[in-house]
């Protein structure tokens, strides 16, 4: 009996190892494409608007069913991110048209609405450097007040961007970006200013709606962050007013005061040479008040522009 | 005069040159044949392998001697000519000394562009011939196709002048390095009798590490503040003022170069002492 007993667990483990095996990963569009079903989970199409995905993950099927209309499908390719959260899906048919989307676990599809509608408790400012240098706060607190930030105002300013996450953190999703400029800062709503492409850009806008910020615990902690983010250790490179005022003075000294001052040694030279030497000195002279004309002209562009 | 010292100062050097360039190329195309073999698909016994790789390596190494040689032996004849006996002979000659130092600076400008075309023959050569692939060559052809294409669709008064800002910029750059080589030769000379060629490479060595610095603080200070100031200057203003630091740059360059070139007169004028 014993003997019997064992065979027959042998033989139903062995069964189920084989279905294990066995068992198809398999992927089924509906009809109009809306929605997916993996192995007996739904994902539903979604825009992608504003999301920060990973979804790099090659995603293994061994059969992929489409409804008739698109049983003419010649390759596909599946991705999709660390938790299989989203999928992206692009098909290729053989009539030569591509179908490209993303599809959402159902069981997030609320929590991304809702993160989309902007009713999340906590928005996250991302500094990048150092790693998980970041800053939470409430969305009704990065409104400030009201202001349009112009293009030339936009000269060496800080941006970084603002995300919201789902509850177990496995969704984010660009809000917007918190610029830092002249020692305020400003918060720009993607929503308002209808910005959806992935890296936003400050200087590609002529003029810039945002909120300047006013509470004052989140300047603190922002001002914190970014002291981080500008701290390379050393305290020189990163330091852009220091880093400014040299490259200033560099430039002032190698293109405006060193050319006229060897212009005006050579034009005391040239006084008193003859020949080939009067003409070269008087050529140094003319090429050193050039640099410092040619210079002074672009400074002063530049001063006035800014 | 200035013809005839020319003429002198490249028949010297362009018996050597000419053997030297002939030999680099001969190298180059070997080389790119031994490539083809090494990639292709054949089988061959390792001894053609390991014959095609030393050759191939030979081909590459002859190459950098060729221009190392080019440039050094413009020096050694300027060298030969001011500073050892021959200097006597030199500056007894019934012409200029400013004749004397054009004659030399054409002369390296010389060698040195026809240098560089030889060197860009020897790559096409080694490459066209060791990687000869149809796609490639068409990658090529469009690519040039559509530069030529994007010249001419965007082509204005500053596309011209842009042009001309760079081909004076790399004459005045290929002048100012000559210059600076030709300046430390004569004040390694002037300054000692003993070792003038030890002093004279000690002194291009100070002097290049403290060109290249300013160089890197130029580029360090600059890649900083480029985009500050680029995003300050409107659309409409972009092209005058791209113009203008192309003037600046060669404004400021051209000082550089002219007080090179009155120091080196000055030196040879007023400081030569070959007793």
């Amino acid at each position: 009996m014993k003997k019997h007993t064992l065979l027959f667990w042998v033989l139903v483990i062995f069964l189920c190892l084989s279905v294990t095996v066995c068992a198809e990963n398999k992927i089924k569009f509906s009809n109009d494409l809306s929605t997916l079903d993996m192995n007996g989970v739904t994902y539903s199409r979604i825009s992608a608007k504003y999301l920060y995905d990973d979804v790099y993950n090659d995603l293994h099927i061994d059969k992929i069913v489409i409804y008739e209309e698109y049983a003419n499908l010649e390759s596909y390719s599946l991705y999709t991110n660390d938790s299989e959260s989203i999928i992206e899906a692009n098909l290729h048919f053989s009539d030569g048209r591509n179908y490209s989307a993303k599809y959402l676990l159902n069981a997030y599809l609320s929590e991304y609405e809702d993160m989309l509608e902007g009713k999340t408790n906590e928005y996250v400012i991302d500094f990048e450097w150092p790693e998980n240098n970041t800053v939470t706060a409430a969305p009704k607190k990065l409104i400030g007040t009201e202001t349009v930030l112009y293009k030339n105002n936009f000269y060496s300013c800080d941006y970084f961007p603002v995300y919201a996450y789902s509850s177990d953190g496995t969704l984010c999703v660009a809000k917007g970006s918190l610029i830092s400029f002249n020692n305020a800062y400003y918060y720009v709503d993607f929503t308002k200013i209808n910005y959806t492409s992935e890296h936003f850009d400050p200087y590609a806008y002529d003029s810039l709606p945002a909120y300047k910020l006013s509470n004052e615990e989140l300047i603190e902690q922002i001002v914190e962050a970014e002291s981080l983010y500008h701290d390379d250790g050393i305290g020189f490179v990163m330091d852009n007013e220091f880093t400014d005022k040299l490259a200033t003075l560099f430039f002032v000294f190698l293109f405006g005061i060193a050319p006229l001052a060897v212009a005006a040694v050579y034009l005391i030279l040239s006084l008193r040479a003859s020949g080939l030497y009067k003409k070269l000195y008087i050529a140094v002279c003319a090429c050193g008040l050039a640099t410092t004309i040619i210079f002074t002209a672009l400074s002063v562009y530049i001063s006035i522009n800014s | 005069m200035l013809r005839k010292l020319l003429k002198y100062d490249l028949k010297s050097i362009i018996n050597y040159w000419l053997i030297g360039a002939l030999i680099s190329v001969t190298l180059s195309v070997a080389g790119g044949f031994c490539i083809k073999l090494l990639t292709s698909e054949r089988k061959m016994p390792t001894a053609v392998y390991v014959i095609c790789s030393i050759a191939a390596f030979i081909a590459v190494i002859g190459f950098v001697i060729f221009t190392a040689f080019s440039v050094i032996i413009v020096y050694v004849r300027f060298y030969k000519n001011f500073f050892t006996d021959e200097g006597y002979l030199t500056f007894t000659l019934p012409v200029k000394r400013s004749d004397l130092i054009n004659s030399k600076l054409l002369t390296a400008m010389i060698v040195e562009f026809i240098t560089g075309v030889v060197a860009v023959v020897d790559v096409f050569a080694f490459l066209l011939i060791g990687m000869f692939d149809k796609e490639i060559i068409d990658a090529i052809k469009n690519f040039f196709a559509e530069l030529w294409e994007l010249i001419i669709e965007n082509f204005d008064i500053y596309m011209l002048i842009y042009a001309v800002e760079i081909v004076v910029f790399a004459f005045l750059s290929v002048m100012t390095s000559i210059l600076l080589i030709c300046l430390c030769i004569t004040v390694g000379s002037i300054i000692t009798k003993k070792g003038k060629i030890l002093v004279t490479v000690i002194l291009y060595y100070i002097v290049n590490s403290a060109i290249s610095t300013l160089y890197q603080l130029v580029f360090f200070f600059g890649s900083n503040n480029a985009s500050r100031w680029f995003s300050i200057i409107t659309e409409h203003d972009i092209k005058p003022v791209l113009a203008s630091v192309g003037l600046l740059v060669i404004a400021f360059i051209g000082c550089v170069c002219i007080i090179l070139y009155s120091l080196q007169y000055k030196l040879l004028d007023k400081k030569l002492n070959l007793a």
